[in-house]
């Protein structure tokens, strides 16, 4: 074993000893309250809360899985990732100001809440919960798949007990510092992943001598060819609905929504934006630097040909020098827990909070330590079934997982836009993505492969369905819009528009 | 502007234009598909500045965004059919125009110099500004004073009481 390799074991077993101590710091804070366990409300400024959202956005999905996705089929994800940057400026036009605004008339702590507060509808919120149950699992799944990479990497141990040990020591530290710890974490965490892009960044000027050399060289190569670097790679159908879904992707996010909760003031949401987006669209850069210089690197000869895609990244770290590669290191390290810990807090107030009261029940706090544990132990099988043995690459998971977010939000997005979204639509549109999410992953996605509706992935098209369903709709209902919005949102629409 | 049958008209244009995007990106009419996919994700600006959107609004940032963005699909589209099969035979910085085109159009301009940046220098006139703000907690505070929903547990937050002058946690409950 060489000495970097000792020293990046030392190093990886002291970070996760750091960031245990700071998930578990606020443990007496998160202890207050509900609300602060949960949505840490009102608590932290703009960059921290900017940092936050924009590490829980780009995890090991990007880190692992963009890597993997650019090296397997091209410049395409560049392209659509920049659709990531854009959507995080109309999440902040389009949520906000709703989110900070709810935030003073209503006890909210989960995405359930604000469905429930808008349409005063438990059945509502119900179909949220259950659909982000759905979301959770798969979008975690994405994240204990990558995170199971980076351990095998450093450690040396299987993928699979890899992601079982992330998993472990993550619902470790989160169920002591609830979202509040897990904020503090995922800033800590944002720092070291933009220290890891300056890594990538350099460390692919100094493997491919530049883009000029490197594009060529893959371009000329008989074991790529030129449609590696257009921008629509070799998935064409994919790269086009990207184009829509990630537009609509850190819109669609409850786990980025809620981090808006934490704002401790409202004019620290012009500031969270920006810092928030550039933080976010440095971050994209993932989807670029690793998988091209690989890509120059077999082209070129100078390293086999990648056979499991999702080691491309490491494939990049190995071959920088010691510097480049210990920032590198640190991103990835970074990358396996980020997000983990904020879908665990939504996932476990799913359980304790969101589907007892669909039934208009509470839960006292004896209660919920009983099925707040029961709620982990669900949430993290299913995402480790999900990504561990789901058998598809991390990147695609993710896009699953990311799908069934944005079709599960439409109705709250549009509802707190528009005062004549209705309850009826809202109902409808939540209950067609539950159907339809299992149905295309099952049928669609899972028997035909998908290789019917010119292979555009299924959830693309369960998101134009819950649109189209929630607009029409609520052409034809009435409930809970226009005249009979709830007292409430009565006076949110008067200074909301 | 963008208040009342407006906005209704709005929504529903956002609905047909998804309509049309489920029919073209089922039919492979990417260009179409992708254009209508611009214009719907542009349209939420306009959603988010509601009946504050005027004509200044209207050329920054919704056209600098679909002229940027939705012009950089266009010449997008164009060098990657022209280079679709022959690889690149020029190179924008150091790479496929298409590519560049998504970097400096895509990320850069229409992420964060236009999407980003708006609402950040934007906030005060057509997010919320401190007297609307003010406003708006006032009346809040009163419909929290009558907040019936005990039986669903959402109650009105404390931090509420501690943000609002006169008016401390035991008054409110």
């Amino acid at each position: 074993m060489t000495p970097l390799k000792i020293g990046e074991i030392i190093f990886g077993i002291l970070y996760m000893i750091f960031v245990f101590w700071l998930g578990i710091s606020s443990k007496k804070k998160a202890e207050e309250s509900g609300e602060k366990y949960f949505a840490s409300s009102k608590f932290f400024g703009a960059i921290m809360i900017g940092v936050a959202t924009a590490t829980v956005g780009m995890s090991a999905f990007g880190f692992v899985g963009g890597a993997g996705l650019n090296y397997a089929t091209g410049m395409w994800l560049v392209m659509a990732s920049m659709f990531f940057t854009i959507s995080y400026g109309l999440m902040m036009w389009t949520n906000g100001k709703p989110m900070r605004m709810m935030g003073e008339i209503a006890n909210i702590e989960t995405y359930a809440d604000l469905g429930y507060e808008r349409y005063r509808d438990n059945a509502v919120r119900f179909f949220i919960a259950l659909n982000l149950i759905i979301c959770v699992w798969a979008y975690m799944g994405t994240q204990i798949e990558g995170a199971g990479y980076i351990m095998s990497e450093i450690f040396g141990m299987p993928v699979t007990l890899g992601g079982i040990v992330i998993v472990l020591y993550t619902v470790l530290y989160t169920v002591l510092g609830g979202m509040i710890g897990s904020i503090k974490v995922d800033a800590l965490q944002g720092v070291l992943k933009l220290l890891c892009i300056v890594g990538m960044v350099i460390g692919f000027f100094y493997l491919t001598h530049g883009p000029t050399n490197a594009i060529t060289t893959i371009a000329a190569s008989p074991h790529f060819g030129p449609r590696l670097v257009d921008p629509m790679g070799l998935i064409v159908p994919l790269a086009m609905s990207w184009i829509f879904v990630l537009g609509l992707g850190v819109m669609g996010q409850p786990q980025v929504s809620t981090k808006l909760y934490g704002l401790n003031s409202y004019k620290a949401l012009k500031t969270a934006g920006l810092v928030g987006g550039i933080s976010y669209g440095l971050m994209c850069v993932v989807y670029f630097f690793p998988g091209t210089s690989v890509l120059y690197l077999v082209a070129s000869g100078a390293i086999p040909a990648i056979q499991v895609k999702d080691t491309t990244v490491f494939a990049f770290m190995n071959q920088l020098p010691p510097v480049l590669s210990v920032m590198v290191y640190l991103g990835l390290l970074a990358a396996s827990m980020a997000t983990t810990s904020t879908f665990l807090v939504i996932g476990s107030s799913l359980f304790t909070r969101d589907i007892p009261r669909s039934f208009g029940k509470n839960l006292d706090q004896k209660q919920e330590v009983v099925v707040g544990r029961w709620a982990l132990l669900i949430i993290s099988l299913g995402a480790l079934t999900f990504g561990l043995f789901g058998g598809q690459m991390v990147a695609i998971l993710g896009g699953i997982g990311l799908g069934t977010f944005v079709a599960t939000s439409i109705p709250v997005i549009v509802g707190y836009q528009w005062r004549k979204a209705t309850r009826e639509a809202a109902l409808i549109a939540e209950v067609l993505t539950l159907v339809l999410s299992i149905g295309f992953t099952v049928v669609y996605e899972g028997i035909m492969k998908g290789k019917l509706m010119a292979k555009v992935p299924g959830y693309a098209y369960i998101i134009l369905i819950s649109i189209v369903v929630m607009i029409f709709a609520s052409l034809f209902t009435k409930g809970a819009a226009g005249d009979l919005l709830p007292a409430k949102m009565k006076v949110y629409f008067k200074h909301m528009e | 502007m963008i208040k009342g049958k407006n906005k209704d008209l709005l929504w529903v244009i956002q609905g047909i234009l998804s309509i049309l995007m489920f029919l073209l990106f089922s039919t492979a009419n990417w260009g179409l598909a992708v254009t209508c996919a611009i214009i719907f994700l542009a349209n939420f600006f306009l959603i988010g500045g509601g009946s504050k959107v005027d004509a200044m609004f209207l050329l920054y940032p919704y056209g600098a965004f679909l002229l940027f963005v939705g012009g950089g699909m266009y010449v997008l589209f164009y060098y990657w059919q022209l280079f679709y099969t022959t690889g690149p035979q020029a190179l924008w910085v150091g790479n496929h125009p298409g590519v560049t085109i998504a970097w400096l159009g895509f990320g850069l301009i229409g992420g964060i110099l236009i999407s980003q940046l708006s609402y950040t220098i934007l906030f005060n006139k057509y997010v919320i500004s401190e007297n609307e703000w003010q406003d708006y907690v006032a009346e809040a505070k009163e419909i929290m004073r009558n907040d019936d929903d005990v039986d669903t547990g959402n109650k009105r937050p404390k931090s509420i009481a501690k943000t609002n002058a006169g008016l401390n946690d035991e008054e409110v409950q």
